[in-house]
């Protein structure tokens, strides 16, 4: 084991990587605390503001935001109901009931505690594994590229909110609209339509900010929901009474740390099924189930750990293989490719010390969450104050902004509005939007290395899969649990792990 | 009704995707060569699949309806029209002049009141002008005025 990784990016954690990850931190809270802002949407966004950062701070900067979007969505989830990110919807199962009892500073105590530590655990695997994963994976040949672009598909078709079905349309979509551009090996123009601005393809930038910023602005003037009043909040008392049940919930934070850690590797499951399937587990072994969805601190080490531990177990995929653990990691490819970074195991020798800066980075901000949410926790929940006309127009003009700064181009902020127009018709349709975001980045990896396989098969397609599945069964293995994936829902009685099963866990609470 | 509008949407881009990937020419021989290839895949992916919602959409025949009424039209194109208003007056008026006119607009459109829109809308342009352009030194559009 090479230790010159864990240390070797303490000379790049200079004055702009600190302010960089602090800044990123307390724009990810605040951004996750306000309910219809999302860690996608902040991403999107932030990701041309790291342009005037050196490599190190810009990247530092997002995985703040990142890490502490992930964690913030449990402020609105126990102060007023509403989970402030996707991640935070099985908090507010016993978070907000806990607040109705006139603890709600413990409720944001275990949260902050628990996502830290949860956090904590996933950074210690991500510096222990993906050296180990990247190494394997120098060794990986086309096929196994295209397999695990098309298992990290299917599982985000799986997992997506409506059926299977649905997500594989938007994951095709996805795909589709990689295409457009120049062919990546013969350079002939595809989709292009005679128009230059899109031989070098969709600007994905672009592309995401109209998805996941532009739309859902569209989608919350639609629903014109009442801004929230301070009489609606519960007061945050002495959070740091958390401390008292660690010894009563550590087996929990464990078991739900590794569970985030497992679910946040696997290309295309993020912090929401990890938060599902942790509480479920918990459901399951605890000793008092029927305390859950009443205010049980069970409940909220179940999510909360899982959902953080979702950030170090997905950045293992990126890190190591080039592949997004889920729908932010895939934006933050773009960030890394805007620094002339290329994520995956030629990472580790060609920056080496980047690599190290991550590990101590992300270290630094779960520790800055756990301060940062102790201290600042009720100063977070004033901002879901501002009036919703103010924060709609506010993002509506980093949008602009946001776009304009990839490439000082036009074309990219009318692209934006594209998407932003096509995003709002895919939420009304209910098919999501997840697997668009995968495909897009993935598109191009699978599509170069089906093709490279299929030129050096020459013909001979099923002989050669399976001479090589004999010696390096890799590819094989993937490919079978990819098509368990896909099949999988027309045979088990007990349905899919999805976002769907939110509703049904509640339903089981309240029948406790 | 929802699944049966995006299997027919669905359908109809799978068969305009492998039939228009007919128009790229390929450079040499093989199939790595051949840029139409892969979207067509993708094309009889799509088809497929939309066929197999087309036929799971009969089971769920009370799906949820779309809901566009005139309101939400009305609303919708409004303020996509205002956001195409703000683009165009970029390259016009500029970064701190069309932004400082699109927040008082933006927050009245967004069921603020004027008196809050008069009161925030230079602050609130001011400062993300400062931010990004003085800050960030992030390029701003700029225009014939600024």
């Amino acid at each position: 084991m090479n230790f010159d990784l864990y240390t070797a990016g303490l000379t790049l954690m200079t004055a702009p990587a600190f302010f960089g990850m602090i800044m990123g931190t307390v724009v990810g809270i605040v951004i996750g605390a306000l309910p219809g802002l999302t860690a996608m949407m902040a991403v999107s966004i932030l990701v041309p503001v790291t342009y005037s950062l050196d490599p190190t701070a810009g990247v530092l900067m997002l995985l703040g935001v990142y890490c502490g979007a992930n964690y913030g969505g449990s402020i609105s989830a126990t102060l007023v109901n509403i989970p402030g990110t996707p991640s935070a919807v099985m908090t507010t199962l016993d978070a907000y009931p806990l607040a109705k009892q006139g603890k709600a500073g413990l409720a944001i105590g275990i949260a902050t505690m628990t996502s830290t530590l949860g956090g904590l655990f996933s950074v210690f695997t991500l510096a222990l594994f993906s050296p180990l994963i990247a190494s394997i994976a120098l060794k990986f040949t086309s096929l196994e590229l295209f397999s695990i672009g098309l298992f990290g598909l299917s599982v985000i078709a799986y997992i997506s909110p409506g059926s299977t079905l649905k997500g594989l349309i938007s994951g095709v979509i996805g795909l589709m609209l990689a295409t457009i551009g120049s062919d990546p090996i013969t350079a002939v123009p595809r989709f292009t339509f005679g128009n230059m601005n899109l031989f070098s393809g969709i600007q994905f930038i672009a592309a995401m900010i109209g998805l996941f910023g532009l739309s859902e602005v569209l989608m919350s003037f639609e629903k014109k929901s009442a801004d929230i009043q301070k009489s609606e909040f519960y007061e945050v008392k002495d959070p740091f009474e958390c401390f008292k049940y660690l010894k009563e919930i550590w087996g929990n934070i464990i078991r739900s740390s590794i569970i985030g850690t497992i679910v946040g590797a696997i290309p295309g499951a993020g912090g929401t099924i990890a938060s599902i399937v942790s509480y479920a587990q918990e459901k399951k072994i605890s000793k008092h189930p029927e305390e859950l969805g009443k205010g049980s601190i069970h409940g909220i080490t179940a999510a909360e750990a899982s959902n953080n531990a979702c950030t170090g177990g997905a950045m293992i995929t990126l890190l190591s293989l080039g592949i997004p653990g889920d729908a932010v990691t895939a934006i933050l490819i773009g960030a890394f490719v805007i620094h002339g970074l290329t994520p995956g195991p030629m990472l580790f020798t060609t920056n080496f010390d980047l690599v190290s800066a991550i590990f101590i980075g992300m270290f630094m901000i779960n520790i800055f969450i756990l301060l940062l949410g102790l201290f600042g926790a009720k100063y977070f929940a004033r901002l879901m104050l501002v009036p919703k006309p103010i924060m709609n127009t506010v993002i509506l003009i980093l949008c602009v902004v946001g776009t304009y700064g990839v490439q000082n181009s036009m074309f990219d902020v009318y692209t934006m509005l594209i998407f932003a127009v096509l995003g709002y018709f895919i939420t009304k349709l209910s098919l999501p939007k997840a697997p668009i975001v995968l495909a897009l980045i993935l598109g191009p990896l699978m599509e170069s290395n089906l093709r490279r396989w299929i030129e050096l098969a020459n013909g001979d397609y099923f002989g050669m899969f399976f001479r090589t599945s004999l010696t390096n069964p890799i590819a094989l293995i993937i490919l079978m649990i990819t098509a368990a994936t896909l099949l999988l829902p027309f045979f088990s009685k007990k349905g899919r792990i999805s976002e769907d099963m939110v509703g049904r866990l509640k339903e089981e609470n309240s029948n406790l | 009704m929802k699944d049966l509008i995006i299997s027919l949407s669905s359908f109809s881009l799978g068969v305009f995707v492998y039939f228009y990937s007919s128009n790229f020419s390929a450079v040499g021989g093989g199939i790595s060569n051949d840029p139409a290839y892969y979207p067509k895949i993708l094309g009889i992916v799509m088809i497929l699949l939309s066929v197999g919602l087309f036929i799971s959409s009969f089971k769920n025949i009370r799906s949820a309806k779309v809901v566009l009424n005139k309101e939400i039209i009305k609303n919708m194109t409004t303020i996509i029209v205002v956001l195409v208003l703000y683009v165009q007056a970029l390259v016009v008026l500029g970064f701190p002049i069309s932004t400082a006119l699109f927040t008082l607009f933006g927050i009245i459109l967004f069921g603020g009141k004027l008196s809050t829109a008069l009161k925030f809308f230079i602050p609130i342009s001011g400062v993300i002008y400062l931010l990004f352009a003085i800050l960030f030194k992030m390029p701003m559009p700029s225009g014939i005025f600024w």
